[in-house]
Parts: C-alpha cells; structure tokens; sequence
C-alpha cells in the first residue's frame, strides 16, 4: 500500500509547480511555444501514482488553474482528473522509470489534456487552439526529462537500490 | 516492459466517478454565483490559498530581473534616461497647453449645460500573476472586493485600457484582457476628421479586430483609437481611454465593412502595476 507521504509531497510540488506557472505566465514562452508547467508536472507525478491517486492530483491542478482562469471551472478539473486516471491507470501496466518515457507520456498527456478540455469548452478559433497547443505540447515535452528528474524522488514511493 | 494487471478497478472507478462529480459541482458552483453576480466560491478559496505562494514567486522573478537588467542594462539605461529626460520636457510643455484646453472645455460645456462625467475613484493593485492560464488573456491583480473592486471595474494602465475585472475575491481579482477573446469594447477613431467608431474584440493573439467599421469609413494605419463610452461587454468602459493604434486597414472579404487590425496601446507582458476605476 502506497504512503501518504509521497501523496502530500507530491501534491506541494504540483502546487509549486502551479505558482511558478502563474507567476511567471507569458513570459515562459520560447518562439511562440509556452510550456503548461503545471500539466507537465502533474503528468510526471501521475506516472508514479495509481490511478485513484492520480485522478486525486488531476482535481487538485484542475482546481489550481480553474481558480486563476476567467471561468470554464468545471471543464477544467473534469478534463484534468480524467487525463491524470489515464496515465495513473498505466502505472499498473508500463514501466516508466525513465526520462524517455517521460518526455512520450508528456507529450501525448499534454494533448489529451488540451483535447479533451476543447470537447468541453470548444475554443473560438481551431487555428489559432491547433497552434497553441502544438506549442504547448512541444514545450511541455522538452520540459519532461528535467521535470522527470526534479520530481521523481517526492513522488515515487520506490525503494532506491 | 509489461507489469502486473491492475488489481482494484472497480474501486478506482469509482473514486473516478467521484471525483468527477465533484468537479462538475464545483464547476456548477462556480457559474451559479457568477451569474448572480456574486463571488465565486471556487476560485475565491483556491486565489486566497495560493496567492502568498504565487506572489512571493512573482517577487523572487522581479527582484531577478531587476539585477540582471542592471547588471547588463547600465549603459542603455543612461541612454535611455536621456531620451526620457527629452520626452519628460515637451510632455511637460504638453500637458500645460493640454491643461489650458481643460479649462476652456470646461468653461465651455457650463456654458453650453453639457453634464461633464463624475469623477471615479482610482485602486492602484500590483500584478501577481499574468497570462496564468494558457488560452486565456488574463491577469490576477492584489486588489479584491474588501478594497473596493467590483465586477467589471474598468482596468488601465499607463499607456490605455487593459481590460475589465472578471471574477472578484476579497484580495484578488482576475482581470479579462482586450485582447481575449470574449472581449469586446466600444471604439473609436480620434482623428478629428474620421471619428468612426466600431467595437475592438480580442482574438486570442497580440493584436484586436475593430469589427462594424463602415466601408467608407475614414481609418489609416497609425490612427489612435479610443474607447468610444458606446456598448462593447455591458458599456462599462468609460469615454477617451486609449485602446491602441491602427496596424492595417482594409475592406473585408464582402466588401461591406472595413478589416481593421489594432495593436494595444499596452503591452500587457510587461505590466507590474494597474490602476482599476471604480
């Protein structure tokens, strides 16, 4: 059975990860590619976390962003937690301990995510939300592998050899 | 490499489920009191909670750049000191002859028995957070509604109109953007011998659309445009605040209206500090 301490720990670097998010805003972006820390670390959590956990982690970033976001509040948690129960639900299959895998469930997570919150919250132009979130995706998994190592050992509950 | 099956998917599935009600209650939460125009519970606990953590970062990012802009900025600081110290003399020489006109227009509409505008009160709040949400042109500001700041309160900076306040908390509130794209705001040019009006929206990108232009309408690359007083999102924005300039202006696809392109007399990248009307 998994602790609640990597739980708790992992939950305060998702909030962290969030704040630097927030703070930092537009000024992340590199050649019109802007990186969703907090999605990006809420999928390298969830890929050392079940699925329940998991889902647990994506309603607490769901509620993170939705408290900053001018409303859409509801499609933000529903599309995060069940993006986050998908890779939880991985962990029992794949092994992904490693930087590589990572950077994959990153980048494939992150446009999920962004599909599935347009299915809820369908955006106003399909050009400009196709752009955006290829540069989203692209810099969420350049970010992956440095996420990877900064946050694997508060949230994984394995023992290191 | 595979692993064992999982070995409680029924008990996940359900704490799925569950959590998916909550958000979809939180969400009908969120929209109920936003509708009757109360604060959000929602996002009032989760900005309370975090906003420390997020305007300490804020302030740690500030006081980096700030060094690192001195430490490799001196030289084009000097530079830019005189510059100003040049541009701080003919506005000075400006806003006397501006002042002059104040007081003749002034003088003009008792005359004339116009209704000159109430004075509004003035909330200046510091940036904490910009842009936090990708898709989303906003900005969370450190003033809430225990100082004052109500929903739709008009925000401006320096250069012109920023947007308007969006959802409220008591120590924070999120500001909607021009150049979002539900945002919308009455317009209008400010050379003397156009004077068309239409309504700016955001697009989603740096730049805003001046949409119901007519055709034959008078608008130049280089027009300044001002708020117009005149509908946009509920009317709230206040008469002669700057919006931005024309970047291009051309007949649209039907050829009924004009296509114009304004850039934003702010850039919203860079703002530390706005000023919310009341």
């Amino acid at each position: 059975m998994r602790g609640s301490r990597p739980g708790a720990a992992a939950a305060l670097a998702l909030t962290v990860a969030f704040a630097v998010h927030a703070a930092l805003g537009a000024s992340l972006e590199i050649a019109g590619c802007r990186p969703n820390l907090a999605a990006a670390a809420l999928l390298v959590v969830c890929m050392f976390s079940g699925p329940a956990r998991a889902a647990g982690f994506g309603l607490l970033v769901g509620v993170l962003e939705a408290g900053y976001a001018a409303g859409l509040v509801g499609s933000y948690i529903v599309s995060r937690t069940l993006v986050a129960y998908v890779v939880g639900s991985l962990e029992a299959r794949v092994f992904r301990d490693s930087a590589a895998v990572a950077a994959a469930i990153v980048l494939l997570g992150t446009l999920a995510l962004e599909c599935v919150f347009a299915i809820f919250a369908p955006p106003p132009s399909a050009l400009s939300w196709v752009l955006r979130t290829g540069g989203t995706v692209l810099a969420n998994g350049a970010l992956a592998p440095l996420l990877y190592f900064c946050l694997r050992p508060v949230a994984s509950d394995r023992e290191e050899s | 490499m595979l692993r064992s099956t999982p070995t409680r998917p029924i008990g996940n599935r359900l704490v799925l489920a569950g959590l998916v009600l909550l958000g979809v209650s939180l969400g009908v939460l969120h929209n109920r009191a936003i509708a009757r125009g109360d604060p959000s519970p929602v996002t009032t606990v989760v900005r309370t909670v975090t906003m420390p953590l997020v305007a300490a970062v804020t302030g740690v990012s500030c006081w980096i750049s700030g060094r690192w802009s001195v430490l490799v900025g001196a030289e084009q600081a000097v530079r830019e000191n005189r510059e100003l110290r040049d541009e701080n003399a003919r506005l000075r020489a400006e806003v006397t002859r501006l002042h002059e006109m104040g007081i003749l227009a002034q003088r003009l509409q008792r005359t004339l028995g116009f209704e000159a505008p109430a004075p509004r009160g003035r909330i200046v709040a510091r940036v904490v957070a910009l842009m936090p949400t990708i898709g989303f042109h906003t900005l969370v500001i450190s003033r809430g509604s225990r100082d004052g700041v109500r929903a739709k309160s008009v925000v401006v900076a320096p250069g012109g109109v920023v947007g308007h306040v969006f959802d409220v908390a008591p120590a924070s509130a999120v500001v909607l953007l021009l150049t979002d794209s539900s945002s919308a705001i009455g317009a209008r040019v400010q050379r003397p011998e156009s004077r068309a009006t239409g309504i700016c929206r955001g697009n989603g990108t740096d730049l805003l659309r001046m949409d119901y232009v007519a055709r034959d309408a008078d608008v130049r690359r280089g027009d300044i445009i001002l708020s117009s007083g005149l509908g946009g999102e509920g009317g709230v924005f206040p008469k002669g605040l700057p919006i931005g300039i024309v970047e291009d202006a051309r007949l649209d696809v039907s050829g009924a209206l004009k296509h114009v392109t304004v850039r934003p007399a702010v850039r919203f990248d860079r703002l530390e500090e706005v000023t919310v009307l009341r």
